[in-house]
């Protein structure tokens, strides 16, 4: 039964529609199936259907809510998981054509904890090949094809989270799983329109996750809103003795214990110069509601080479991280012929260099934390262009300065960020607004972002699929 | 370092990986191994530049 309309609907608006009996989890699962196998296969968003899973998990959850067991507010909500997160007996592909058939025995430690709570597995959802480690340059990199913006399917929808933005976007499913190392959630959340929390490095476990970088790699919620963001952070965080990274204390959400306005927010203005115009003026008029409930002040970012220092972590731990399958050759199938020979140079990276952009990174953080004690956000564009057309390279399309200064300050310092959409820009492509916060925070940068969202409609447009 | 000796270091570290994959890539292949090289060579140039002192330690801790 897909006649209903449960498409863009928000997690607590489909958990009330389950407690009170007007749909089912089962219905649910029908509806997401039915969106991803149409909409979602024309997006390249869909690597895998879970249907018996996802049947035999909402028949489960229908039974608990019929029975009174509620697990929660994700309890019989359907979601999709990035390709490169495990799930016990499904294709596993992390994206890569060599890589089709590999399966994995075991759910992953934020698949298992979803469950837990209550949640659904409807699909494994599209990435570009290996989370774009091997230096993918162009949106055809993915056994899957280029991922297609639901805004505009001549346009990229971003990566290498791509599924989650696109499946999420188009409303094929409530909320997924993406994953960043650079930019990786917020760049397709951005460009598809939805609301993505990279949380706080540490913050969720990445066991059963396929490893890109083991400094970088972050789990992190996409969704419709910075609220489900909230709900979803709350499942999947947590300490897990299978990750080493994770921290200590788990997370709860907790929306009533924050503030609704008062906030101080930095503003970034450095490299604006490098946006689009509408960008640009979009995130000029997000300011003026920020204004509405917050204190706002310049800052600048500390003086350090932060693009630099990301680049040379994250080439050398890819190289070592995947260094058996770069002498096998195998990634010599990928999809993208500059993937093929991407993670190469990395091998002869010298110890010395990874250690000193390691001792840089420790001085960074260091800076940064300093500045953010003093701000509840600081606040920015979430990337400095709208997707690009799916014919163009993204340097030919954006230019060199693609990547924003705060994108690899934040992610060396393990800071958590939320994109939300703030308007949109050429070809009615969305464009998103970027709160970065102090490690561990993520209860304020979300009230900070529900605050924006409680003034605003764009997190509520729809694509015109 | 000098822009000799960066491009010293380049072709001495595309050597080393044409040892060890002498059979895998085409010529316009190793270009773009070669030119991945040159960029992180220019990253790693930008990072010597910022001064670090003898007790300035790497973001990670060794845990016994």
């Amino acid at each position: 039964m897909a006649t209903r309309e449960f498409a863009y609907l928000s997690i607590r608006e489909l958990g009330q529609l389950l407690r009170s009996g007007e749909t089912t989890p089962t219905e649910l699962v029908e509806y997401c199936i039915d969106r991803l196998e149409t909409v979602g296969r024309r997006l390249n968003a869909v690597v895998t259907v879970t249907r018996e899973r996802a049947l035999r998990e909402a028949r489960l959850a229908e039974a608990e809510l019929a029975s009174g067991l509620d697990r929660g507010p994700l309890h019989g909500i359907p979601y999709g998981a990035k390709d490169l997160i495990a799930a016990a007996g499904y294709p596993t592909t992390w994206g890569a054509e060599p890589l089709r058939e590999q399966r994995f025995d075991f759910d992953a430690t934020v698949v298992a904890k979803l469950r837990d709570a209550g949640a659904v597995l409807v699909a494994k959802l599209g990435t570009v090949e290996l989370a774009g480690g091997m230096g993918y340059e162009q949106p055809n990199a993915s056994l899957t094809g280029p991922g297609l913006n639901p805004w505009n399917l001549e346009a990229w929808s971003g990566g290498s989270s791509s599924g989650p933005g696109s499946a999420v976007g188009a409303g094929a499913v409530p909320f997924a799983l993406g994953s960043e190392t650079w930019g990786s959630i917020l760049t397709p959340s951005s460009y598809c329109g939805v609301s993505g929390l990279r949380p706080t490095y540490g913050r969720v476990s990445r066991y059963g996750a396929m490893v890109l970088s083991w400094t970088l790699d972050k789990i992190g919620p996409m969704c419709r809103s910075a609220d489900d963001c909230g709900l979803v952070l709350e499942a999947i965080a947590g300490p897990d003795r299978n990750d080493p990274s994770t921290l200590p204390t788990p997370f709860r959400y907790q929306p009533e214990r924050e503030p609704a306005h008062g906030f101080r927010i930095g503003v970034l203005e450095e490299s604006l110069e490098t946006a689009q115009p509408e960008v640009r003026a979009n995130f000029e008029t997000a300011l003026e509601v920020l204004s509405e409930f917050a204190r706002l002040e310049p800052v600048t970012l500390p003086d350090f080479p932060f693009n630099e220092t990301a680049r040379i972590i994250l080439s050398a731990e890819a190289a070592s991280a995947f260094e058996d399958m770069l002498d096998s050759g195998i990634f010599m199938g990928l999809t993208a012929p500059e993937d093929r020979t991407g993670g190469y140079a990395g091998l002869a990276i010298p110890a010395v260099d990874y250690l000193r952009a390691m001792r840089i990174r420790r001085q960074a953080r260091s800076a940064l934390g300093a500045l953010l004690e003093r701000y509840d956000a600081i606040v920015h564009p979430a990337t400095a262009v709208v997707a690009s057309p799916l014919s163009m390279r993204f340097d030919d399309y954006a230019g060199k300065g693609r990547r924003l200064p705060l994108g690899s300050a934040g992610n060396l310092a393990g800071l958590p960020a939320i994109s939300v959409p703030n308007g949109f820009g050429e070809r009615g492509l969305p464009t998103g607004l970027q709160f970065v916060g102090a490690a561990g925070s993520e209860n304020r940068l979300l009230a900070v972002a529900r605050a924006y969202q409680e003034r605003t409609d764009w997190h509520l447009r729809r694509p015109p699929l | 370092m000098s822009e000799e000796r960066v491009d010293g270091e380049i072709e001495r570290r595309l050597a080393g990986l044409r040892e060890r994959f002498p059979e895998r890539f085409t010529q316009p292949q190793w270009q773009e191994i070669r030119e991945d090289l040159e960029q992180l060579a220019k990253a790693a140039a930008t990072l010597r530049r910022r001064p670090l002192g003898n007790a300035d330690e790497p973001d990670f801790i060794f845990v016994p």
